[in-house]
């Protein structure tokens, strides 16, 4: 008995401090560069981490959604229809986008969520396209192909945050409440049962853990981030279309977060850090922007099975044998 | 007699093939029940269907008085029915002690507030289950190895660590699918002690599918023989054992060969 008070992990090991400390460095750069170019780059981070942080909760029970980009755009489609014909508040607006694409996410889970594996994603992908061709084809709602413009920005009590500057704190209080949540479900009872989920289906059901109701549960909660962050990005750019939340966004989610590592905590926003601004720094390459991610998946898994964050461990590892 | 499990008519058809036929039996509150047969008899197919993994074509189950047929897998396991794998099943990727604790959880339930946010009630729930994680592994013999990865234990670790997983579940009934294979000779004496040792030690019964006749002879109080997917016998050990339905359907298939 005396052993099992001390014997669970630390709850913040050298690792984890060494992780922090970087990604704070790397939040601050835009103030220390005063670029408004960067403030842009570290706003899309946040988003982008934001919606990688969603499909890493679904992850973390042995699913991969290639429908991550349609949830985002119910987030988005929720928040600015809300904002512009009821005039609902962006701040309100924003959860309500959140609170759609989770409720349509735990309506359509448990059917979905039997099918495993590579059926899991063909069914996903499919729901992917389903969703951008049933929004092209109501254009009064939509916008149609031409999308909706002029989306208002996002107010704080009656502040605008009409510059790079002011929108980039409220970006990054946003995703440290999704990596909040994150770090919240991943050290509580929640997260060893998606644990022994993702680990061992069967076992996981004969030892008691209601393996289906867990699986919507986590694909609920990720869901809803994406359509956070599809209602932040919405608000933030100014225009959306069905085109926006395509396919292509939800494989730019699945390369983030193999890149960034599957089931590492910190593997969304690593992921997030290094890819979102990477096409953007190689000037004149942005066209190129899925042939980068594609040889940067490929790398990834070729060399750094546990992604980039599982990179330490790694390393520690070759050196402790060697 | 004084059935903890009763199963009655219990049939299974995979399409044309019909892998379970009226199987009738019982076990018995703290006996060791054995169910034995050649390969393809249907006693895995049996343990699918009281565990709730597959759905049976037809029949009755009943634990404890209740009719647990149609239940899923994790509600069977809340009734006190748990099962051990045929291969050797854990969470690779957690440590031993993690692995156990997740089968003891089941006793200490929290709503999903409790799960997500912690609080006095989760801590609680945690500290509760490791007592029990404590004792099992005690019992099983694992507590040298409470904080390695349960992917880098040796085989014959693993399949105790099945064990352990369904016995922190706290059931009254618990069924091992071939607990033996691929063991020695040494380990299989051990797990007949050691088995012997947590029925008494966690009011056990058990049910238990085994291959290994010489285990089976010596820790069963009742023995039930499937071929072909009905019941050819049941008795006592040494009934059992001279039965001459029995030794056909093992000894007849040695000679087909």
């Amino acid at each position: 008995m005396s052993m099992s008070a001390t014997s669970s992990a630390p709850a913040f090991q050298p690792m984890t401090v060494v992780w922090i400390a970087g990604i704070v460095l790397a939040a601050l750069i835009p103030w220390f560069t005063g670029s408004v170019f960067h403030f842009h780059i570290a706003i899309m981070v946040c988003i982008s981490a934001m919606a990688t942080g969603g499909l890493a909760v679904i992850a973390w029970v042995g699913q991969l959604s290639l429908a991550h980009a349609a949830f985002a755009g119910i987030g988005a489609y929720t928040s600015v229809l809300l904002v512009t014909r009821l005039d609902v508040p962006v701040l309100l607006g924003l959860p309500a986008g959140a609170l759609v694409a989770g409720a349509v996410a735990f309506i359509i889970g448990a059917p979905l969520l039997r099918l495993r594996g590579v059926y899991f994603v063909l069914i996903t992908f499919a729901l992917n396209e389903l969703f951008r061709l049933i929004m092209l084809d109501i254009p009064e709602f939509s916008g149609g192909s031409s999308g909706i413009a002029g989306i208002p920005k996002i107010s704080l009590f009656g502040v605008t945050l009409s510059n790079y500057q002011s929108v980039y704190p409220f970006a990054l209080f946003c995703l440290a409440l999704v990596m909040g949540l994150l770090v919240l479900i991943r050290r509580g009872q929640l997260g060893r049962r998606f644990a022994a989920v993702e680990e061992n289906l069967a076992l996981a059901e004969s030892s008691g853990i209601p393996t289906a109701k867990t699986q919507t549960i986590a694909f609920t909660i990720g869901s809803a981030i994406a359509g956070f962050s599809g209602a932040f990005l919405a608000h933030y750019v100014g225009f959306i279309s069905p085109e926006t939340f395509g396919f292509q966004l939800s494989v730019s989610y699945v390369i983030m977060l193999v890149t960034g590592g599957r089931l590492a905590l910190w593997g969304p926003l690593v992921g997030a850090l290094f890819l979102t601004p990477l096409p953007e720094f190689l000037r004149g390459a942005v066209e190129y922007q899925h042939v980068i991610y594609g040889v940067v998946l490929i790398a990834v898994l070729r060399f750094l099975p546990r992604g980039l964050a599982g990179l330490p461990r790694q390393l520690s590892r070759k050196g402790g044998r060697g | 007699m004084n059935a903890l499990l009763e199963i009655s008519g219990l049939t299974k058809r995979f399409g044309g093939l019909t892998a379970l036929s009226d199987v009738s039996f019982g076990a018995s509150e703290g006996a060791i029940t054995g169910l034995i047969g050649p390969n393809g008899a249907g006693k895995t197919t049996c343990f699918n269907l009281i565990t709730g993994t597959l759905p049976a074509t037809s029949g009755t189950i009943r634990f404890r008085g209740q009719d647990i047929g149609g239940l899923s897998p994790h509600k069977v396991v809340e009734h006190g029915l748990a099962r051990t794998f045929q291969a050797a099943t854990t969470f690779p990727a957690a440590t031993v002690r993690e692995n156990i604790l997740r089968g003891a959880l089941l006793r200490h339930p929290l709503g999903l507030g409790a799960m997500v946010f912690g609080g006095a009630a989760a801590r609680d729930a945690e500290r509760k289950a490791r007592q029990t994680v404590d004792e099992v592994m005690e019992a099983l013999d694992l507590t040298e190895h409470a904080h390695r990865e349960a992917g880098t234990l040796a085989y014959g670790h693993q399949k105790r660590l099945g064990v352990a997983i369904g016995l922190a579940t706290r059931p009254g009934l618990l069924l091992l699918d071939e607990p033996a294979a691929g063991l020695n000779p040494d380990e299989v004496d051990r797990f007949a002690t050691m088995l012997k040792e947590i029925r008494t030690r966690f009011g056990l019964s058990v049910l238990i599918v085994e291959h290994h006749m010489r285990l089976i002879m010596r820790i069963c109080d009742h023995i039930v023989v499937l071929d072909h997917g009905e019941k050819i016998a049941e008795g006592a050990p040494e009934a059992v054992r001279d039965d001459p339905k029995v030794i056909e359907a093992y000894l007849g298939a040695d000679h087909a060969k």
